[in-house]
This record gives C-alpha cells, sequence and structure tokens, in this order.
C-alpha cells in the first residue's frame, strides 16, 4: 500500500505571483484524481511529487520516506510521470529506443531491457511501430508512447497529467481500462483532469484544487452535489447532469448514463 | 458542372508522396455551402489530410497522387487555390504552427493577415479588438505570444483564422488543448457564425452533436456514413470504435425513441421526444 | 486605445538604441570586426574589446548573451593555455610551473585572438538584445526588400531560438525520466549527443510547417501592407553609406596586407 504525505508544502514560482500552499494532504487510495481550473496548481503539484521543482518549505513523504532523501534511481523507481504534451517527453529517433532510453536508467541487463520494452509497448499496442520515429507518429500514438516510456521503469506511483486529452475513443478506453488496471495491482495512480465525464465514471476518489490550495477532498459525487463548491473552483459538472438539468430541471447527481438508468430504474 | 450552392467531393483519393498507403479512399460526398460539417473518426483515418485537401494544401504545398474532384462552391482548391485560400482560413492542429513568428503581441499576430490583405489601419484595429473580445484574449493583446498556456494559444490560432471573416472555415481539432468551459464558449460561439462553410475535426462528439449540419465519419480513409448527426450516430458500426454523446447513451438506456429505434442525439431532440413520450 | 502599438507615444520607454537602425547596427558590428582583423596591435584590440563591451553594458544584457560570453570565456582560457604551451612560434619563456614552460609568443597570439571573438560576441550580442526580430523584419521591409526574402532571411534568425527552445524542453524531459543529473559539462554534452538527430528533424519540421501556414496566411499576397518600422531612426542612410565605405576600406586594407606579403 502506497502513501503520500503532504505537510506544510509552499511553492512560489520565481517569476509569477502564482503560490501553491498545501498544509495538509494525504492520498493513500489506489486511484485518485486531481482537479482545478487552468492555474490552480495542479501541474505544479505533480512537478513538486517528482521532485522537477523543490518545495520552499514543508515536506513529501513516500511511504514514511522523505522525497528529498531518494537518490535519482530510487526516486525514478517511486514515481513517474506521464506529461500532459507528449511531444515534450520523446526525444529519441525510433519508438523502440525511446522506451529503451527510461529502461537504461534503471537496468543494464541488456536482455531485461530488450523485454521490458517489448512487454511496455505490446501493453499499448505500439509494438508494430518500433522501427518509427517518434515524431511521425499520431498524436494518440505519441502519447501511449510516452505512457510506454513510464510503463517500462514501472514505478510504484503513476502520475498522469490530463491523459485523455489528444486521445481518440479507442486509445481513452485503452489507457482508462490500463489505469484501473495498474491500481489494481497496487499501483498508485494519480491523474489530473479536466474531462469531467471521465472523472465521474473512473475515480472514487478526487482532490479539487483552487489557487494553489486544497478546498476538497472526497467522493466526486459529493462534489458534485455541492453546487456553490463546484461553481467556486469553476468546474464545470458532468454532461449527464447538465442533461437532467436542462430536459428535467433535475439538479441531483448523476456520474454516468449507467448511474442515471440505475437510479431512475430503481423507482419503476 | 459544379454547383455553386455545394460542397461536392467526387472520388477523391489520395497517396502522400513517397508513401505507399493510400490515405484517402475513393470519397464522394456532397453538402450545402454554409453548413457546420462536422469530420469524425480515429487517428489515422485520414481527417488532417482531408482538411489539406479542402484548405489546398494538398495538392499546393505537399505533394502526392490526388485523384477526384473537390468544389466548395464553383472554386475546386486543385485548380483555383489562390483566389480560394483568400476566403478560406485553416487552424492547424497545433496551435504553435499557426504563429507567424515574426509578431511580438498577440494583438500585432492578430493583424497579420489583415495586414497581408492590405486593410487599413482603422478597420484592423476594430477588427483587431472583435475578434479578441469573441477569443477572451483582450487582457492579453500587448503579451507575447509565446506567453500565452496552451487553452490559449489555441484561442489566439483561431483568432487569427476569423478575423479575416472568410466565407470557409477548417478546424482541426481546435479545442484539444481548451478547459470545458472555454470549449464550450467556443462551440457555443461556432454555432452563432452565419453565411460561412466550416469544417470541423474534433473528438468533441457531444459538442458536434449539439452543433452540426452534418456529420462525415471516416474509418482507415474511406468515408463510411455522411448525414446529420441523427441519422450518423444511429447508423455507427461498433468496430468502428466511435463515441456516442452521452444524450444518445442515456435515450438508448432509458429507451426514449424518436420512433423507428431512432434515437437522439441532442438536447433538443432529446426534450422534444421525452416531450411527446409525456404526452402520450 | 491603440491595439497595435504603431506610434510612438505608446512605447513606454524609448532607449538610445531604439534610435539605430538596425542594419547600421550590423554594420557596426561588421566594422568593429574588420578593424581587430585589419590592426593587430594588443593596445589598440582591448580598447576595441572595451569599446563593444560598453557598447554591450548599456544595452539591454540578456540571459542568452551572457550564456554566450560564459562560453567564450571558457574556450579562450583553454586557448590561451594550448598556445601558451605548444604554439609552433613559441621562443621566449614567460614563466614556468614545475619543469612545464609557458612562453610568451603562444600567449600573445592566443589574447589577440581571444580579443577578435570578444569583439564579435560583444558586438553582435548587443545587435540581437537590442532588436527583436519583428523589429528587423519590419524595417527590412519598410527599406524594400520583398516580404518573401524578409521571411526568409528572419526565418534563418529563427531558427536558433527555436532549436534552443526544443532543446530546453528535452532536457527537461530527459531530467524527468532519468537519473543523469546533468551537473558539470561533460555530462551536459554527453546528454545532448544521441538527441541531436530528431532535435534537428523536430525544428526542420516546425518551419515547415511554419511555411505552410505563411502562405494559407496569405503572406506573399501583392496587396500586402508596407510595414511601418517600430521607431523613428536618426540618419539611417547616412550611417549605412559610412560605415558600409569604411568596413570596405578596411577589407581593402586587410587583403592588400595578405597580397603584399606574397609580393
Amino acid at each position: 500500500m502506497t502513501s503520500i504525505q503532504i505537510d506544510g508544502l509552499k511553492y512560489q514560482y520565481p517569476t509569477s505571483d502564482f503560490k501553491l500552499a498545501i498544509d495538509q494532504l494525504t492520498i493513500t487510495e489506489n486511484l485518485v484524481a486531481i482537479a482545478g481550473q487552468n492555474g490552480a496548481g495542479k501541474s505544479t503539484l505533480f512537478k513538486l511529487l517528482t521532485g522537477l521543482v523543490h518545495p520552499q518549505a514543508g515536506e513529501i513523504h513516500i511511504n514514511h520516506r522523505d522525497l528529498a532523501s531518494l537518490t535519482p534511481e530510487d526516486r525514478l523507481k517511486t514515481i513517474g510521470i506521464v506529461f500532459q504534451d507528449p511531444s515534450s517527453q520523446l526525444f529519441n529517433a525510433t519508438v523502440e529506443k525511446e522506451v529503451a532510453w527510461s529502461v537504461l536508467q534503471v537496468e543494464t541487463d541488456a536482455a531485461v531491457v530488450a523485454d521490458t520494452v517489448n512487454d511496455a509497448l505490446a501493453t499499448v499496442g505500439l509494438t508494430e511501430l518500433k522501427d518509427k520515429n517518434p515524431f511521425d507518429l499520431s498524436m494518440p500514438e505519441k502519447k501511449l508512447l510516452s505512457i510506454a516510456t513510464v510503463l517500462a521503469v514501472n514505478p510504484q506511483i503513476y502520475l498522469f497529467d490530463e491523459p485523455m486529452i489528444s486521445l481518440d475513443w479507442p486509445s481513452q478506453q485503452l489507457v482508462t481500462h490500463l489505469m484501473q488496471h495498474l491500481a489494481e495491482e497496487k499501483h498508485q495512480v494519480i491523474a489530473i483532469t479536466h474531462d469531467m465525464n471521465w472523472l465521474a465514471a473512473t475515480f472514487a476518489k478526487v482532490d479539487v484544487l483552487a489557487d494553489g490550495q486544497v478546498i476538497f477532498e472526497g467522493k466526486p459525487e459529493t462534489f458534485f452535489g455541492d453546487s456553490a463548491l463546484t461553481q467556486k473552483t469553476g468546474l464545470m459538472t458532468p454532461r449527464i447532469m447538465q442533461i437532467a438539468q436542462e430536459v428535467f430541471d433535475d439538479s441531483r447527481v448523476y456520474l454516468t448514463p449507467e448511474d442515471y438508468f440505475e437510479k431512475h430504474s430503481e423507482k419503476r | 458542372m459544379a454547383n455553386i450552392q455545394q460542397i461536392s467531393i467526387t472520388h477523391l483519393s489520395f497517396t502522400y508522396q513517397h508513401d505507399t498507403n493510400t490515405v484517402l479512399h475513393d470519397i464522394n460526398v456532397s453538402a450545402p455551402l454554409n453548413s457546420i460539417i462536422g469530420i469524425i473518426g480515429n487517428h489515422n483515418a485520414g481527417k488532417t489530410t482531408l482538411c489539406r485537401v479542402l484548405a489546398g494544401i494538398i495538392p499546393n504545398m505537399m505533394g502526392g497522387d490526388l485523384l477526384g474532384d473537390v468544389h466548395i462552391g464553383n472554386l475546386s482548391p486543385t485548380k483555383d487555390w489562390s483566389v480560394l485560400n483568400r476566403q478560406t482560413d485553416f487552424v492547424l492542429q497545433d496551435p504553435n504552427s499557426q504563429l507567424s513568428g515574426l509578431a511580438d503581441t498577440v494583438a500585432d499576430e492578430i493583424a497579420f493577415d489583415l495586414l497581408n490583405h492590405g486593410v487599413d489601419e482603422t478597420t484592423i484595429q476594430r477588427r483587431v479588438a472583435d475578434v479578441a473580445a469573441q477569443m477572451q484574449l483582450t487582457a492579453q493583446l500587448q503579451q507575447s505570444p509565446s506567453s500565452l498556456s496552451g487553452g490559449q494559444l489555441q484561442r489566439l490560432a483561431i483568432a487569427t483564422a476569423i478575423v479575416t471573416k472568410p466565407g470557409i472555415l477548417i478546424l482541426d481539432d481546435p479545442t484539444s488543448e481548451m478547459d470545458p468551459q472555454g470549449r464550450a464558449d467556443f462551440f457555443n460561439w461556432l454555432a452563432t457564425i452565419k453565411d460561412t462553410t466550416i469544417f470541423i475535426v474534433s473528438n468533441e462528439i457531444d459538442d458536434l452533436c449539439e452543433i452540426a449540419d452534418r456529420l462525415w465519419v471516416l474509418v482507415d480513409g474511406e468515408l463510411v456514413r455522411k448525414g446529420t448527426s441523427l441519422e450518423v450516430i444511429n447508423q455507427l458500426n461498433p468496430e468502428w470504435q466511435i463515441g456516442t454523446p452521452k444524450v444518445y447513451q442515456l435515450a438508448k438506456l432509458m429507451y426514449w425513441s424518436l420512433g423507428a429505434d431512432l434515437f437522439p442525439v441532442n438536447i433538443n431532440q432529446l426534450r422534444g421526444c421525452v416531450h411527446d413520450q409525456h404526452s402520450n | 486605445m491603440e491595439i497595435r502599438d504603431n506610434s510612438l507615444s505608446n512605447i513606454a520607454k524609448i532607449r538610445w538604441y531604439n534610435l539605430i537602425d538596425p542594419v547600421t547596427k550590423l554594420l557596426v558590428a561588421l566594422f568593429l570586426t574588420m578593424l581587430s582583423f585589419v590592426f593587430t596591435n594588443l593596445y589598440f584590440e582591448v580598447s576595441l574589446v572595451l569599446i563593444s563591451f560598453v557598447l554591450l553594458l548599456l544595452s539591454r544584457l540578456s540571459s542568452a548573451t551572457i550564456n554566450a560570453v560564459y562560453f567564450c570565456l571558457f574556450l579562450i582560457v583553454t586557448m590561451i593555455l594550448i598556445q601558451g604551451l605548444f604554439y609552433s612560434g613559441n621562443v621566449h619563456p614567460l614563466f614556468s610551473i614545475m619543469n612545464i614552460t609557458f612562453y610568451r609568443e603562444g600567449a600573445l597570439y592566443a589574447v589577440t585572438m581571444s580579443a577578435r571573438i570578444l569583439i564579435i560576441i560583444f558586438a553582435i550580442g548587443f545587435f540581437m538584445s537590442t532588436t527583436t526580430i519583428s523589429e528587423n523584419a519590419k524595417y527590412l521591409e519598410a527599406i524594400g526588400l520583398p516580404y518573401k526574402l524578409v521571411y526568409l532571411l528572419m526565418s534563418v534568425c529563427y531558427i536558433l531560438p527555436q532549436i534552443q527552445q526544443n532543446m530546453k524542453k528535452i532536457q527537461f524531459a530527459e531530467r524527468a525520466r532519468g537519473i543523469n543529473p546533468q551537473k558539470t559539462v561533460a555530462q551536459k554534452v554527453r546528454s545532448i549527443l544521441p538527441i541531436l538527430i530528431p532535435l534537428i528533424i523536430k525544428t526542420f519540421d516546425q518551419s515547415i510547417n511554419r511555411s505552410i501556414t505563411l502562405q494559407l496566411r496569405g503572406f506573399d499576397s501583392p496587396e500586402r501592407t508596407l510595414a511601418t518600422p517600430k521607431y523613428h531612426y536618426v540618419r539611417a542612410r547616412f550611417n549605412h553609406y559610412l560605415l558600409s565605405f569604411l568596413t570596405i576600406f578596411l577589407i581593402g586594407c586587410k587583403l592588400w596586407q595578405i597580397f603584399s606579403r606574397f609580393l
């Protein structure tokens, strides 16, 4: 069981007024969404969690170990990140080399490296494209490749920054199943997302940020049920709630069309 | 003979230079001018290539083996490109590529096309102000384009395209980096545009069904369905793996049909359908 | 309110270097460079270094210039060391430490070369940090260059910052995905080498996309309104003639110096 414990965290960019301040945040669930408007501090939180930037104050503990004390290799094995823009994660000449580059950071045995690369590419369905240049891939393929580079290292904790963006429908299904599978295998999977439909359908726990602070922790149902809170955070409700509101003037919480169906078939 | 009130594509096939895969296979379709046409399909289905043909990038700037005929009104992107290009604007998938790179400010970037068209300075000032307000970029007008976020950059790319009031607007996945509010605002605005033929590629099937007059579905370079969103969504083949709008999913579960196994795909249709059911 | 700041009143603060047009600045850089090549007197070289350094200090220093200067200083130190020890004309020892002798001729030769490098870097740095790409483009178009040519020139200028930007992205990705701390120069170089080709492909791809967009946006349309330069430049034409004449004269001198050796 993985746990992330954040205490008294403060971070401010040198060039802007934006401030991230998290007094206390504990993440123990295996599948967690982080939501919030642009500029709420979601990506900054991810950068702090990966150690790409260092907090001015406060501590981050992962499994009771201080993040700052991890060696670079331990850090890679503990926490991996998939960026929103896959182009900024890819820089090798072929798809295969791209994944191998990641594995070589933590593994030296050539046979193990080759196996790991093949497995990772097979998982995201890119085996046939392994000799292609990553820049020639379509956007969804690039995104899947950037996910494969993290899968190959297989860290305990996976961070996904807007994983649904620039994916088409089948690859959205693939990535969602992959994330659920990782969570079942005792990995911790944390995703930043704007997509409230996906959030409502996929996650049982959501942390909501606004202006650099955590203002909600809990179930999506509770969050979407509090219309004052959703408005304050500038987030929208899932499409199904908008439909219920507009067509039936019904402002109850529904997460998915299936959820609506179940809630209404009980009454029949 | 080209019909001047129609967009018509006949037997269009295309293969890129130095490539053996045919990207578009024998596409035949027509639609009235000044309508909104949503182009859907998964990656590598040929959506971007079709946009390039419509904008005349193919064959004027990118080479390959192009067969068939395309007409937008009485113009053809293959034959009358320079005339067509004056009336057409294209928003590329990657907003970074859309920028001229020669402008210090967002305002100058938006003005670029107008300068190229020889528009006078007073008109430029007015148009830039209008479009910036429309795309919510007024506060950013004096900033450098490189300081914008992904969503703002996409709105700037759209602003540079619409500032010339084109008769034909081609949008290749213009909202991919916008937040939900920005995306909703964009689609609401798109629905209000008049006298413009709009081709829009998007994965936002819910929004497309609300605003598009027609949907074209591409699968592996073939146009497998064309028609109103109601017809197209109700006739999707599960093998194509195309997402459906939430309204349709809900209506199917609840069995709110419009008759003849036809389920609503947007809020208006759903409203009508539920209303009918209640009155029966 | 004017949205596009074409009128001077909207520019917050006009610095002295805004009064000099981009072409004059470039010619100044060329002129100083030629001067340093024609006259080899060390004191003269040093005063040229000082002049160009003062020019740079008076302009808005950018971090890119400072980085370039640091990199050159590193080169210069190695050059002085190597030439001082191994220059073929070394005769007079300057000093020796533990049997290693450092010679005067080599050191002098290296110092002269360094002075020239510094002059070029400072003068170009002055040009780069005081003119933006768009100011250049506007000026060149205003003095009558066809826009297509202007764009071609500017896209060449654009490639370096573009590569730099792509490089930054990649290095960030390497940091996120890897264990290489990239602290020493050697580590940095080693992390750059394997990514050079993808970097060039990516930048090339962006340039192609940009040129397609520009055609779509009608940049070569015959009705294009000529850009008006951003600032009012002082005596631009006179400066061009004077500096061109002086530079050509210096080039002549240098050629004469070279040929006279064979006569």
